[in-house]
């Protein structure tokens, strides 16, 4: 068999039809078309099944953050009640310290009025009253005055004030008598020369500012035993502690803790 | 660059579909579907061999695929292979191009397959066979009647010059 006629055959060029590259080049076209609207409809999808994916893995990120700091809280919770040492802590309210709490805001409010003393002050000892009823209410809102915060008031600058409160007739008023005195006002003459009119009920506590009257306590067993919601808290208790069988001694721990309990009853 | 390739192989690959096809119009189907596939299949392009041998075998895999559910190999005895003498053979040298290529596009589709692959391309009977999906017999029959056929063909074709 010869090779020369398969060579030249092998090697023959055939000058295709002028139409060709032109029906190449469409289809080609039209493939790349829809290669690339198939992309542009893919695309999307893919990029939503991503986002869908992080959200639920956030989802479940902050699911499992959720759950772990519950369990821890609810932990601590347990251990807290648990803890031998806390028992009778939150059982003993039976305190005279939220009632130093509105001394400090009235003695504060006090130092900070010009006018109207006796307006805001009303409003301070109401508020600070409901204050103490909601923290009385549930053991686990109550906040007790600290020693230092009594040693701190007691060492109160306004006590050393240079330029004092005083009456008009030139005395620091520092009648007890004249706290509860209704609808009766006192008149002071401030630092820079004003004159001030305040309900007498508030009269020591400004002798007491100006630390005419040393005796604080006093005035705070006043206030005390003015204050309604005092008096109705120590007559409940009063009657708990009258109608009970228990008769606590200082030298039995359990019978404190009993008695305390038995205050805490709602 | 597309165009430049198209330019550049686009006659060689046409004689090559005109030897594989019974028609021109064919053909050109086989051009276009062949440089599609080509186009699309570039990055596949290893540079182990030759371009332009790549290129001829996806437009000879084309054709293949183009024609296999038309065409129907008949096995014959290997009685019938190489009936034709080399001297026939060398009777077509002296014929043209275009005219090799008219008489062998008158063989029938299956023969005119074979004829092409291992006479013109140089495949074995076995790569025929694995690339047709036929036995080796079967490359080998149709070979024969085609080399039959062929030898008619030129006689006539002589005669006629």
């Amino acid at each position: 068999m010869s090779d020369n006629w398969q060579n030249r055959i092998f090697n023959h060029e055939e000058t295709p039809p002028n139409n060709a590259w032109e029906n190449i080049a469409k289809q080609l076209d039209a493939m790349e078309e829809k290669k690339s609207s198939v992309i542009q409809t893919e695309v999307p999808s893919v990029v939503e099944q991503k986002k869908s994916k992080i959200i639920y893995w956030r989802m479940a990120a902050a699911a499992c953050i959720t759950a772990i700091i519950a369990t821890t809280i609810i932990w601590m919770n347990i251990d807290n009640k648990n803890a031998p040492g806390n028992t009778h802590v939150a059982k003993v309210p039976v305190s005279t310290e939220p009632k130093v709490d509105n001394q400090i805001a009235n003695i504060n409010a006090n130092n900070k009025a010009t006018e109207s003393v006796a307006t805001v002050s009303k409003k301070e000892i109401f508020t600070n009253n409901k204050k103490t009823i909601d923290q009385t209410d549930s053991n686990e809102k109550l906040e007790y005055a600290k020693t230092d915060v009594v040693k701190s008031l007691a060492t109160n600058p306004a006590l050393n004030k240079k330029e004092k409160l005083v009456g008009t007739g030139g005395d620091v008023i520092n009648d007890i008598s004249l706290m509860n005195s209704p609808n009766s006002y006192v008149s002071f003459i401030g630092p820079n020369g004003q004159e001030v009119k305040v309900s007498s009920k508030f009269s020591n506590l400004v002798g007491y500012m100006d630390g005419k009257d040393p005796e604080a306590e006093e005035n705070l067993d006043k206030i005390v035993s003015e204050s309604n919601f005092w008096r109705g808290k120590f007559k409940k208790w009063r009657n708990k502690m009258i109608n009970t069988n228990i008769a606590p001694s200082p030298s039995n721990f359990l019978d404190i803790v009993e008695l305390s309990k038995l205050l805490n009853e709602q | 660059m597309q165009e430049t390739l198209y330019s550049r192989f686009a006659p060689k690959m046409y004689a090559v579909c005109l030897r594989y096809c019974g028609s021109t119009d064919d053909a050109q189907d086989l051009l276009q579907d062949g440089f599609v596939k080509v186009f699309n299949n570039l990055e596949k392009y290893r540079g182990d061999g030759s371009f332009e041998g790549w290129i001829r075998r996806i437009f000879v895999n084309t054709s293949i695929e183009h024609f296999r559910r038309k065409v129907k190999l008949a096995t014959v005895s290997e009685a019938q292979e190489n009936t034709i003498e080399d001297k026939e053979w060398n009777a077509l040298d002296s014929i043209a191009e275009k005219d090799i290529i008219k008489i062998v596009q008158q063989l029938s589709p299956g023969y005119r397959q074979v004829f092409n692959m291992y006479v013109i391309e140089g495949y074995s009977h076995k790569e025929i066979s694995e690339i047709l999906g036929i036995s080796e017999g079967t490359s080998k029959s149709q070979l024969a009647r085609a080399k039959v056929i062929l030898k008619k063909m030129i006689e006539t074709n002589l005669l006629q010059q």
